[in-house]
Order: structure tokens, then C-alpha cells, then sequence
């Protein structure tokens, strides 16, 4: 009997129908497209834990080189009433509940600075965060009353970010990093926090990572405070701000 | 420098959901074969609003190779799927390639069999880019190159006259120093 309906306890992709667990796959192996070759793709799906695998096509991209794309129904499965993600759990506000938040709860404008760091200069993340138009009708930190936004743009090295957060009293550093081939956004955002402890700003400041391919674990496991992917608005980086620094706060007066 | 000698780039960088993003596409690759008839065109992919889709980037980067085929572009380079993501797998270059053989190949000559309407989409929005290309260029001169590459004048990206990369780079010339190979080449 087909089941039709999910059972959390027991996950697995779904095709077309409940817990099919069919998977598309696509590899290369650096053998000639042959008979032998498409039976080794083979073995090597069902070794991964695959039953049902249909080679879809075998390609030869270059000499010496085929490419799969192949079909294989999963045996696996998971619990998924039992799986937790570290994400940022702070309350979303607008833009004039922010407004208020710190006028009457902090007192004193926040100075945010942000720019794309190390040689990145893909600009548009920031902007979409910091320029008044903002982003998918979500105004930028610039628009904000409490906010003293100021965007360093592109290509600003982690040293020379930290000099101007120093210059200008920085509550909070945006770091945006977009290019990140060989992993090079983590190596400078690695980088941005152990200068920032050299220079005794860790705990004074808010750092905050923004990018295609900064997820929030990732950037917490980085030293950063948080990490925002792509689609972000303006106002759930504004409201993490304002959650963050008040937390801040609170913690300073207990001890 | 002659002209046949100046490569000049673009890139296909409009939003994927804004209405019409062909027509105005065509209209500024079209635009850029017309004003430039005797320089190389390099044409440059979609990047800017690509994400982890792949398959969607596959598709944005077919209808950028039609573009591309159907405006004369000399240099095409490839969009990849996986751009935005990781320096491309073998497979992707493959896709990628077969992608652009399919289109240029299909399309060969469509450019030689349509043409665009006086008032239409295309024409419009070309002569509305060449009317601001003109202001964006009389503020440049206005302003001067410096303080208008400061004020972001070029590819919305600041670069001030003080700062900015390479400066470690630059040493003094003793009177005396020669470099052969200049002379060579």
C-alpha cells in the first residue's frame, strides 16, 4: 500500500511517491565513456546506499573523462522530529518599532559599519543591506533614524576595517563576503575575528556575516555573532542588531 | 590603438523577474554591437542574481547564450550552473558548453532575419540607455575622473583617489633603468 501521508519519524526524499527516497546524482569519473565505465558508476551508486539505479545518461566530456547522471532510490532514512539547527532566534521588528527600541531602550545611535572585505568586491549584498531603497521593499540600515549607518564598500582589508571601526566607534561591523572559491570567505572571516581579539574589540562590538554562502553556523563557528544568507533583509539584520546589543547591555549591568 | 583592437566587455546582469528582461537585454547587446561595429564584443554571463539553483542558472545562462547569438557578440563567455557556488566541476564546464553549442548552432542566423520596430520595446529602452550613458558621461566630465570614480560613477564601486590596492606595487624608476622587453615587444 502507497502512503500518502509523511511520517516525520521516518524521512526520506520523496520523488513521487512517499518515501520512494529517490535521489538524482551527477558525477564524473576519469575513465573513457564505456560499458565498464557506466558498470563501475553503477557499483559505486549502489555502494552509497542506493537500490533501483537507473543511469540516465553516461556523457563523454573530455578524453579520458564520462560524465553520470543517475537515479537511485535511497535506503536510508531519518528522524526528523529529533533534528535542531542553530539559527537566529532573536524577534523580527519593523523598521519604526527598531527606531523606538533604541531611542528609548538604548539611548544613543548605533554606529554600523560594513563593507565587502579582504578582495571581494561584490557589492551588492551590502548595498542591498545599507542603501536607504534597501531591498525587496525592505528600506536599508541608512533609512533608520537610530542607525549611523556607514558602508565602506568593496575591497576594504580586514586591518582597515577595524581601524575605521575604532575611528568611529563602531557598535556593530558588517562583513560581507561573496567570492568564495576555495574557501576563501572563511579564511577572512576567520581572519576579521582574531584581529579584532588582538585588538581587545571582540567584546565591544557586534560582528555580523552576510553572503551567499554564510549560513549561521557556519559564521558562529567563524567567531561572528551571526551570519545572514542570501534573500536577507535590511530589518532582520536591524532587529538582531537591536536584540544583540540590549542582551549586551543586560549582561554588563548583572556583572 | 585601433579599434578592431579594443575589446570591450558587458555583461547580461538584469533582475531575471523583471518584466520584458530579453527585450531589454537584446537592447543593450544589440546596442553595444551597433555603436562599436568594429571593435570585439566580449559578452559577459549572468552572475549577479544567480544563486545555488543550478538548474535555474542553466536556464539564465541559455537565454543569455540566445541573446548573445542573436546580437553578434564576438567573445561569448560561458555562464556556469554552478556559479556562485564553487570553482566549476568538469561537469559543469561540459553542461555549460553544451548549452552554448545547442543555441549557437540553432540560432545561428536568426540575427540576419528579424529586425527590431522603429517605436518598439527594444528600440525604446536603447535610446533611453544611450540618452543616460550620455548624462552619466557629461557628469564624469563635469566632475572630473577622480572624484567621479570616488562618487561611484563606475560599476557603483568607490574607489578614492588616496586609497586602494597595488600602491606596495609601484617602485621609482632609477634614471638609469632599462627593460629590455619593452623594447622587444
Amino acid at each position: 500500500m502507497k502512503e500518502t501521508k509523511v511520517n516525520l519519524k521516518h524521512l526520506k526524499p520523496y520523488g513521487d511517491i512517499m518515501e520512494d527516497g529517490t535521489v538524482q546524482l551527477c558525477f564524473t569519473l576519469s575513465v573513457e565513456a564505456s560499458p565498464e565505465a557506466r558498470e563501475a558508476a553503477t557499483l559505486l551508486v549502489q555502494k552509497m546506499g542506493f537500490e533501483q539505479i537507473k543511469v540516465a545518461t553516461m556523457e563523454k566530456v573530455a578524453q579520458g573523462f564520462s560524465t553520470f547522471v543517475i537515479y537511485g532510490n535511497t535506503k536510508h532514512f531519518l528522524d526528523f522530529t529529533k533534528i535542531k539547527v542553530l539559527k537566529i532566534e532573536s524577534p523580527k521588528h519593523s523598521r519604526e518599532e527598531i527606531d523606538d527600541i533604541i531611542k528609548t531602550k538604548i539611548g544613543k545611535k548605533l554606529v554600523v559599519i560594513g563593507a565587502c572585505t579582504g578582495y571581494d568586491a561584490h557589492t551588492v549584498g551590502i548595498d542591498a543591506i545599507f542603501n536607504m531603497k534597501g531591498f525587496a521593499g525592505d528600506y536599508g540600515l541608512e533609512r533608520y533614524r537610530w542607525f549611523d549607518a556607514k558602508n565602506l564598500g568593496a575591497q576594504v582589508l580586514n586591518q582597515d576595517l577595524l581601524k575605521k571601526a575604532v575611528e568611529l566607534k563602531a557598535d556593530v561591523v558588517l562583513a560581507s563576503k561573496v567570492v568564495s572559491q576555495h574557501n576563501i570567505h572563511i579564511k577572512d572571516m576567520r581572519e576579521l575575528i582574531e584581529l579584532a581579539k588582538k585588538m581587545h574589540l571582540r567584546e565591544k562590538i557586534i560582528f555580523i556575516a552576510g553572503g551567499p554562502r554564510v549560513t549561521h553556523p557556519m559564521a558562529l563557528e567563524c567567531g561572528f555573532d551571526a551570519g545572514f544568507g542570501v534573500g536577507t533583509k535590511p530589518s532582520e539584520v536591524a532587529s538582531f542588531i537591536v536584540e544583540e546589543y540590549i542582551s549586551r547591555l543586560k549582561k554588563q549591568k548583572r556583572f | 590603438m585601433t579599434e578592431d583592437c579594443m575589446g570591450l566587455g558587458h555583461a547580461q546582469e538584469m533582475n531575471p523577474e523583471h518584466p520584458n528582461c530579453f527585450l531589454l537585454e537584446i537592447a543593450r547587446a544589440q546596442m553595444t554591437r551597433d555603436i562599436f561595429p568594429n571593435s570585439p564584443i566580449k559578452f559577459m554571463p549572468p552572475t549577479r542574481y544567480k544563486s545555488g539553483d543550478i538548474f535555474y542558472s542553466h536556464l539564465m545562462d541559455a537565454m543569455f547564450n540566445f541573446v548573445g547569438v542573436l546580437t553578434g557578440q564576438t567573445i561569448q563567455l560561458l555562464g556556469m550552473p554552478t556559479e556562485a557556488m564553487h570553482t566549476p566541476l568538469l561537469q559543469d564546464r561540459w553542461m555549460s558548453i553544451k548549452n552554448a553549442k545547442y543555441i549557437f548552432n540553432g540560432a545561428r542566423d536568426l540575427s540576419q532575419e528579424i529586425s527590431f520596430q522603429q517605436n518598439g520595446v527594444i528600440n525604446t529602452w536603447a535610446q533611453k540607455v544611450l540618452g543616460e550613458t550620455l548624462k552619466h558621461l557629461e557628469m564624469i566630465k563635469h566632475k572630473g575622473l577622480f572624484k567621479a570614480i570616488e562618487d561611484r560613477a563606475f560599476a557603483e564601486v568607490s574607489r578614492t583617489e588616496t586609497s586602494g590596492k597595488g600602491y606596495d606595487g609601484v617602485i621609482k624608476k632609477h634614471l638609469q633603468y632599462l627593460n629590455p622587453f619593452f623594447e622587444i615587444f
